[in-house]
């Protein structure tokens, strides 16, 4: 059945929503390659993504977060098909490159992706933490509003979180604590 | 690692404003006596600036532009001012109404994605907007026997139906119009000279009229010219023409007695 569109969805509601699909272009293809690690495949994604948007606008509700609705079309993109033609070779490739000391770039079945010292810390992170902390730390999705996302309770993305971020810290020598005098590590108490 | 009754999750959570105030300030003014405390959450604040600040390779090449175009392009004009008689699918009227008058106010983006929307009739609610005279630009007009006034109650927009005379009538879409009449949207294809009527047909007080008609010679492959569409949108705007109605709101409004 047709799905009713937003009672106040007007032409200029429309434009927008034209237009802010191409500037979160960026934002989808970050979170494309959180999930796949490739540059090609997350074009891919991306573009699979974006016309799945536009066949089915009518199914986003003005006033809330396009950003969110368009990350749940990308995912279940990834899900739905780009993942099974992807499992083999990139995922090894980038596991094996992380264990490497000095390792200079995050090879990917392809090409390379242009990322920086924390870029490549955030690759190298488990697929799960590595696309919880992108959704809340880069793309600022509250804990809620990824739960939804990743249809996972909220306890849950916490817990990724948490450990995406405690393991970033170390990859990256964030540990406020150790630079500083007072903070040596306690055992216990 | 725990100390007074703060795990990870928690500190974490203060750090990303996501704790109720009440458990924030018990974490805040822990914190304050705690410089190993104020430390942990100072490190979950940095890896959330620098994951944020992390050059991920959001860009691409020429990504953005890609989309820009597809954007532009996803359907071709023409297309979408045309509209085949007989569409397979029966959710999906061939057209929206007034589409075209807001076309012309357009940026070339909003343009396509509307086109894009011409052919799924979802309603964008143009309410009515006050009085005024029902306009009529009529060619031939009057009222409906009682044979094709129950082919109009009953043939949902999407569906064809025979007519006694041998012709297909098809129906396109179901609205209001300002004063709430409900209208049907009709196009009903030449027996034999290939020739198609467009007409639309509204019901007051459990009848039916014809309100607006004219004939259109076929194209071929079932496609009526784009040109008469634009009589027929400006028809439409001039009696305020409601959206196209889904499905269940047809169905209902279809089966209101006295016009609904």
């Amino acid at each position: 059945m047709m799905p009713a569109a937003a009672p106040d969805s007007t032409p200029d509601d429309r434009d927008r929503f034209a237009r802010a699909l191409v500037a979160l272009v960026p934002n989808l293809r970050r979170y494309a390659l959180a999930l796949c690690r490739s540059r090609d495949v997350a074009d891919d994604l991306v573009q699979a993504t974006c016309e799945r948007a536009l066949a089915g606008q009518q199914g986003f509700e003005p006033g809330t977060r396009m950003d969110a609705w368009l990350f749940r079309i990308l995912r279940n993109a990834w899900i739905d098909g780009f993942r099974r033609t992807r499992a083999e070779g990139v995922v090894v490739d980038i596991d094996a490159a992380s264990e490497v000391a000095g390792e200079d770039r995050v090879r990917t079945g392809e090409s390379r992706l242009l990322l920086d010292a924390a870029g490549r810390a955030i690759m190298r992170l488990p697929e799960e933490q590595r696309e919880v902390l992108l959704l809340v730390c880069v793309e600022e999705l509250s804990y809620r509003e990824a739960s939804a996302l990743l249809d996972i309770p909220i306890g849950t993305v916490m817990s990724r979180l948490a450990r995406a971020r405690s393991r970033l810290a170390d990859d990256l020598g964030l540990n406020a604590a150790a630079s500083r005098p007072h903070a040596t590590k306690e055992a216990g108490s | 690692m725990n100390r007074a009754g703060f795990d990870d999750e928690i500190l974490m959570a203060y750090a990303d404003g996501e704790l109720d105030p009440e458990r924030a300030e018990a974490v805040a003014q822990a914190a304050a006596a705690d410089p190993h405390l104020a430390d942990r959450i100072a490190t979950y604040r940095d890896t959330a600036r620098v994951a944020r600040d992390a050059k991920l390779d959001a860009e691409g090449d020429d990504l953005q532009e890609r989309i820009a175009r597809l954007v532009r392009e996803a359907a071709p004009a023409p297309k979408t001012l045309a509209r085949t008689v007989d569409r397979p699918d029966p959710f999906l009227p061939a057209r929206r109404a007034r589409a075209f008058r807001q076309r012309l106010h357009l940026p070339m983006a909003a343009s396509v994605v509307l086109a894009l929307l011409v052919g799924s009739a979802i309603g964008f609610g143009l309410g009515a907007r006050g009085g005024g005279e029902e306009a009529s630009a009529i060619v031939l007009a009057g009222t409906i026997g009682d044979d094709l006034a129950s082919v109009l109650t009953t043939t949902p927009s999407g569906g064809m139906a025979s007519l006694a005379d041998g012709r297909a009538l098809r129906a396109v879409a179901t609205f209001r119009d300002r004063r709430g009449d409900v209208c049907r949207e009709l196009e009903i294809d030449g027996a034999s000279d290939g020739d198609a009527v467009l007409a639309v047909a509204c019901r007051r007080d459990e009848t039916w009229s014809v309100r607006f008609s004219m004939t259109v010679p076929a194209s071929g492959a079932g496609y009526v010219p784009a040109g008469s569409l634009e009589t027929l949108d400006a028809f439409l705007a001039d009696i305020d023409a409601g959206e196209p109605l889904d499905a269940d709101a047809e169905r209902a409004a279809l089966a209101a007695p006295g016009g609904g």
